[in-house]
């Protein structure tokens, strides 16, 4: 399940045919740790576990390192970005004038006034802009690899300019209406609420799967070296005339039976 | 760095009929050691985490399997058959399409458990490629047999070869591919046992060789039949290895 930061999610149990509230799990803290060449090294998410109002543990888990609790099992498994609930930070500037910038936070879906009576709305965003071969406009991942804004920008009742914005190519723009103006738009920034992807188990039935392993672990090591064999020996006696009588059997892996038998009767042999 | 050791195979490969032979297996060996040490220092990390160096250490594996093995059984003359797989291997790694580049570990493979799954199961598979070059040898021989001809090797010793070769490589893949792969498994994706193609299909192999085991064990199947399955056997090993990756996607996606 998703989890965003510091909003609690609680966990039912069941118990015949009535779910009760069992757990409360918390997000704490939510980071990713990157190497120096920027692939991901970890994710690590701090987790608290709420039990009857009261806090029972608290632990960073991370890939192959899971929080345990009373048989609950908590592991890293994703993560993401809330897009639904995102903050774009943009700037207008003026080609006529470099030194003009005008920074302007945009909510997607919410008009935002600027001077010269201008009026944005970002209608669109997606995180990892790509053109399809179709000519469609996707996202290729959900991560922002390349996020794009497409914007819609008024000067009164006049449109001034509708078109994608790039955070990652800030000369660059896909616009429908091409009439040239004076300013232009750029993406500074997209500001995202992470969440963090926890995968929940609880299988009592694992210490049985633990407990086959021994088994057959067990069962392998007697097999090899301790297989059920029998070898008898009957020694006569006639008038200072010795009889040496050899006899074995096994129920399985007679191999090692015959080479330990003749190994016997080499043994005997090498006696006199 | 690896090319020099693959072509020190071949010539290992050619002259491995005499005990020259079997000491330059041992240099080589030494010397491919060596590089998989540098390869861990220099990355940090286990030498195993991609396609290629876990070819170059499944060759190390087999090469030392056969090592421990001319060294117990002194059935040197099959070594040169064992290190042709091992040429073949390192010819795989070798090629240019396969990436060489030490890569920083992915969180999932970040774990004690990296080292105890994938070297103890290829060591078993080592053992294993050995068992598929004798159970062959063992086929050869005894086809020449019947027919009255002379033979390398006598094809009884070769079929008690290729049982003990899997006795010991059975427990080694057991414990290493089966056990450590679920408690890992356990540890990294919440669940021992995932039907993922990789786990699928290591499942077919380890029941091919427990078929061995069972039917000559119990049954006291011998020669052809039972050379028969060790050769089933490690080819569903080498599908589990190449083909699951080439073929199918799944949770095992970085080896």
């Amino acid at each position: 399940m998703a989890l965003p930061p510091s909003a609690p999610i609680l966990i039912f149990a069941s118990r015949k045919s009535y779910l009760y509230l069992r757990l409360i799990l918390r997000l704490d803290k939510f980071l990713i740790e990157y190497y120096p060449n920027g692939s991901i090294k970890d994710w690590k998410s701090t987790l608290t576990i709420i039990e009857n109002q009261k806090e029972k543990i608290t632990k960073t888990i991370e890939v192959n390192h899971p929080l345990s609790y009373q048989g609950f099992r908590f592991y890293q498994s994703s993560y993401g970005w809330d897009w639904k609930n995102l903050q774009l930070q943009s700037e207008i500037k003026k080609r006529s004038n470099p030194q003009y910038s005008h920074p302007l936070t945009l909510v997607p879906g919410q008009p935002q006034n600027a001077p010269d009576n201008l009026t944005l709305v970002v209608t669109h965003f997606v995180p990892d802009f790509i053109i399809t071969q179709s000519g469609q406009i996707t996202t290729r991942s959900l991560e922002p690899h390349n996020p794009a804004a497409f914007i819609q920008v008024k000067q009164g009742h006049k449109n001034l300019y509708t078109g994608w914005i790039f955070a990652r190519f800030a000369d660059f723009s896909l616009s429908q209406a091409a009439e040239p103006s004076d300013y232009h738009f750029l993406l500074k920034d997209v500001q995202a609420e992470m969440y963090s992807g926890i995968q929940i188990a609880k299988d009592p039935g694992t210490n049985f799967i633990w407990a086959g392993c021994i088994f057959l672990g067990l069962g392998l090591f007697l097999a090899f070296y301790w297989p059920p064999r029998e070898i008898w020996g009957l020694i006569e006696n006639h008038n200072g005339v010795v009889n040496i009588h050899l006899g074995g059997v096994a129920s399985k892996n007679k191999e090692t039976l015959i080479q330990e038998f003749t190994r016997l009767i080499r043994e005997i042999r090498g006696f006199k | 760095m690896a090319t020099i050791f693959y072509f020190s195979f071949l010539f290992k490969q050619k002259l491995s009929l005499s005990r020259i032979g079997t000491n330059l297996t041992l240099i080589g060996l030494i010397s491919h050691t060596l590089a998989l040490v540098f390869r861990t220092i220099e990355s940090g990390h286990a030498p195993f985490t991609n396609m290629y160096e876990s070819l170059s250490f499944l060759s190390w594996a087999t090469v030392l399997a056969l090592v421990i093995v001319e060294k117990k059984y002194q059935l040197r003359a099959a070594g040169a058959y064992v290190l042709l797989i091992v040429v073949a291997l390192m010819a795989i790694a070798s090629s240019p399409l396969m990436p060489k580049e030490a890569t920083p570990l992915v969180p999932a493979l970040q774990s004690y458990w990296l080292w105890l799954h994938v070297s103890v199961t290829l060591l078993g598979e080592g053992f294993f490629a050995i068992a598929f070059i004798t159970s062959l040898l063992y086929l050869i021989s005894e086809a020449k047999t019947r027919q009255g001809e002379e033979t390398t090797f006598s094809p009884s010793k070769l079929d008690s070869l290729s049982y003990r070769l899997i006795a010991i490589g059975f427990p080694l893949f057991t414990l290493g591919g089966l056990i450590f792969g679920m408690i890992w498994a356990y540890r990294a994706w919440g669940s021992y046992w995932s039907w993922d193609p990789k786990e699928v299909w290591s499942l077919i192999t380890w029941f091919v060789f427990a078929l061995y085991l069972h039917t000559r064990l119990v049954m006291g199947w011998q020669g052809r039949r039972s050379a028969f399955i060790a050769i089933l056997g490690f080819l569903a090993a080498l599908f589990t290895y190449f083909g699951v990756n080439y073929l199918i996607s799944g949770l095992h996606s970085y080896v």
